[in-house]
């Protein structure tokens, strides 16, 4: 009894219970919910803010924070896609390319906060604006509707395609979904498998005796914004191969939503704690809702307000509980340090 | 009588040291003054020094209110959807109430109306921004970029994604009036205010236990400071501030519209850490702040006059300097310390 009271009152067990009551929701108001090709084209909404909200959880854990990685990813693809345009080889050397590029902004990021630790939210506001102006002012973005040759074969490749019998609407699975599995269990076995992931989650709980216990904090720091960069640019390939072509602004004011799923999956902002799980939960809510805003017949103009309701009740949600917990604490605390001063006087 | 020489030198350089700061702010914008004369005749003119005035008045409101938020240890994203509902809710009320061609009785009316609710709105804004800060504990950056993204909704709920325009041409001009046809009266504002929030800062209580809370929190709830309290302020003040600003915005581009300054909160902020507010909280300039908004709005003018040069190379110009200057108070620091 009491082990589930334990597991009723962790973040994750909240977020599903959301998500669920959620599906029924749009379930109940549509009835198109729980159709093979709705939920076919959930996955593949779950593609592009998955990949990312890993590489920003990652950033969380380690007690930083990144909402320049849509611009980041934005650039490294752009740069990506003008290198190789004309390529027609394997589609691994675009991807890796990708990888370089994002991790060395990453890692630009990464050095600005962790050498000077400036705060870094400042910092990642001024990269953001450096990003963006960059693309735009000096790279001169243009869209692009025509991908390289060697994404052709990852383009047209599916998964499955499921097929509405009511409607005659069907809808495929991407095969890039498989990168963003691939995606969620490198950085779960790096979290909870390695030396590594340990070290993270030190330097996020507690800098200093991070540093006292001998972790290189800088790399780890550093580290940790690569990792979010890696994650932003291969989303926003993955976006490009899914829609067939790349727009500089189709990423522009999606730190937001990522920075929202990872908190309600219960990760804090001030470092040490969040999990995959959560995070992954945390995706499919927020994701679920934006999908099925037109399902639930809410008009166009108030779809932009009923996401932030719903973000701000999520995210205090989540926030409450940690108040309390802390509160909680404190007073056991003080309860403690009044019993060893008594036992000290005696 | 030598001594009483040197002594006033040493006054003079130890004023020096003390204002160090000022006088690099100074000398960087007489720089662009300079440097942008050479590459444009009519940087200097008369009309163009006005209409830098003009615009400068909207990001300098809202950067005052940031500083305040950065000050006590926050930060306030949501200015630019502040702003943006306010303008919108005045356009309405103008358009609905006081259309054009209304007696001037009427219009005298409608601008305090407008002006008056425009400000309670942004307190009330303010108000849940704090709320959502201090009682539920949500992280300011958080709870601001959430609201943000609500007050946003909620305008393009009402101008249903277009642009309100078409109100009363007589408005348009009360707000855009000149004194002596040379300031603008949304400089005259911004100086108000900046005088304002200055004497709260410097000789008001609040100041002192704005900036307390913004070092150490823990300390002035232990001394018996109402934290909750003052930070609910603080929000309220910055949030009204940004009405301010949108209540101008209408009326300098007499339309409203959601999505309108997009990068306006950037900028804001980087005059905030730019005028040499730490970013960490606890120490703030308001008269950094407004040599700071100076510069900022000569940079920005300055580009849109180089040709061929896109407005987004502004983003560059502005990050560069942020964090240029960043970098340059931390090894400023650490050469003090040793």
């Amino acid at each position: 009894m009491f082990r589930i009271k334990k597991i009723l009152r962790k973040p994750e067990a909240f977020c599903l219970f959301v998500t669920l009551v959620l599906f029924l929701i749009i379930e109940l108001q549509s009835g198109q919910f729980f159709t093979l090709n709705n939920l076919t084209d959930l996955l593949a909404a779950y593609i592009v803010p998955g990949i990312m909200a890993m590489g920003c959880l990652v950033v969380f854990i380690s007690g930083g924070l990144d909402i320049s990685f849509p611009a980041l990813g934005s650039m490294g693809v752009y740069l990506t896609l003008t290198v190789f345009q004309d390529y027609t080889g394997t589609p691994l050397l675009p991807f890796l390319f990708t990888i370089v590029v994002c991790g060395l902004l990453g890692a630009f990021n990464g050095v600005v906060v962790a050498k000077f630790r400036f705060a870094p939210l400042i910092v990642t506001l001024a990269t953001e604006s450096l990003f963006w102006g960059v693309l735009h002012g000096i790279m001169e973005a243009r869209m692009i509707s025509v991908l390289p040759a060697c994404f052709k074969g990852l383009q047209e490749t599916f998964l499955w395609r499921a097929t509405n019998p009511e409607n005659g609407i069907s809808s495929q699975l991407p095969c890039v979904f498989l990168i963003l599995i691939a995606i969620i269990a490198i950085v779960a076995f790096l979290l909870y498998k390695t030396c590594y992931g340990r070290k993270i989650y030190a330097v996020g709980g507690n800098v200093a005796s991070a540093e006292n216990i001998g972790i290189n904090v800088f790399g780890i720091q550093v580290s940790a914004y690569i990792i979010s960069g890696i994650c932003a640019g291969v989303a926003l390939l993955c976006r490009s191969l899914i829609m067939g072509n790349y727009h500089p602004n189709a990423a522009y004011g999606m730190e937001f939503n990522v920075i929202a799923m990872v908190v309600i999956g219960g990760c804090s902002l001030s470092g040490g704690k969040g999990t995959i799980l959560g995070t992954v939960l945390g995706v499919v809510l927020i994701q679920t809702m934006n999908n099925s805003l037109n399902l639930m017949n809410i008009p166009t103009y108030w779809q932009k307000f009923a996401t932030g309701t719903i973000m701000i009740i999520g995210i205090s949600m989540t926030a409450y509980r940690t108040l309390r917990e802390s509160r909680q604490l404190s007073g056991v605390m003080r309860k403690s340090e009044a019993v060893t001063t008594a036992s000290e006087v005696k | 009588m030598y001594g009483d020489v040197k002594k006033e030198r040493f006054m003079f350089l130890s004023m020096l040291k003390k204002h160090y700061y000022y006088l690099v702010l100074v000398i960087s914008l007489l720089a662009v003054c300079v440097v942008m004369s050479f590459v444009n005749v009519n940087f200097l003119t008369i009309a163009n020094v006005v209409s830098m005035l003009e615009q400068m008045a909207e990001y300098a409101l809202m950067a005052l209110g940031i500083m305040l938020c950065i000050v006590a240890g926050g930060i306030d994203l949501s200015t630019m959807g502040v702003a943006n509902l306010v303008a919108a809710l005045s356009a309405l009320t103008l358009l609905r109430y006081f259309p054009e061609g209304c007696s001037s009785g009427a219009l005298a009316i409608g601008l305090i109306v407008t002006l008056l609710g425009s400000i309670c709105i942004g307190l009330l804004c303010g108000l849940l921004n704090g709320i959502l800060i201090t009682k539920l504990g949500i992280p300011a950056m958080l709870a601001t970029m959430s609201t943000n993204y609500v007050y946003t909704g909620i305008c393009m709920v009402l101008t249903e994604g277009a642009s309100i325009s078409g109100i009363n041409t007589m408005f348009v001009k009360v707000v855009n009036w000149k004194l002596l046809g040379i300031f603008p009266i949304s400089a005259i504002v911004f100086v108000l205010c900046t005088v304002m929030i200055a004497l709260l800062m410097r000789r008001a209580p609040f100041g002192t236990k704005l900036s307390m809370i913004g070092t150490n929190p823990k300390a002035t709830r232990m001394a018996g400071l109402k934290n909750d309290k003052l930070i609910i302020r603080t929000y309220m003040i910055c949030a009204a501030l940004s009405a301010l600003a949108g209540f101008i915005m209408l009326g300098r581009l007499s339309s409203a519209r959601a999505d309108y300054g997009k990068s306006y909160s950037t900028q804001a902020i980087l005059i905030v850490i730019l005028g040499g507010t730490d970013p960490a909280g606890g120490k703030g300039k308001v008269l950094g702040l407004a040599i700071a908004s100076f510069i900022i709005q000569a940079i920005t003018t300055a580009i849109t006059m180089i040709p061929n040069a896109t407005s987004y190379l502004k983003n560059v110009v502005f990050a560069v300097l942020l964090l240029g200057i960043m970098i340059y108070d931390w090894y400023r620091a650490k050469h003090k310390h040793g």
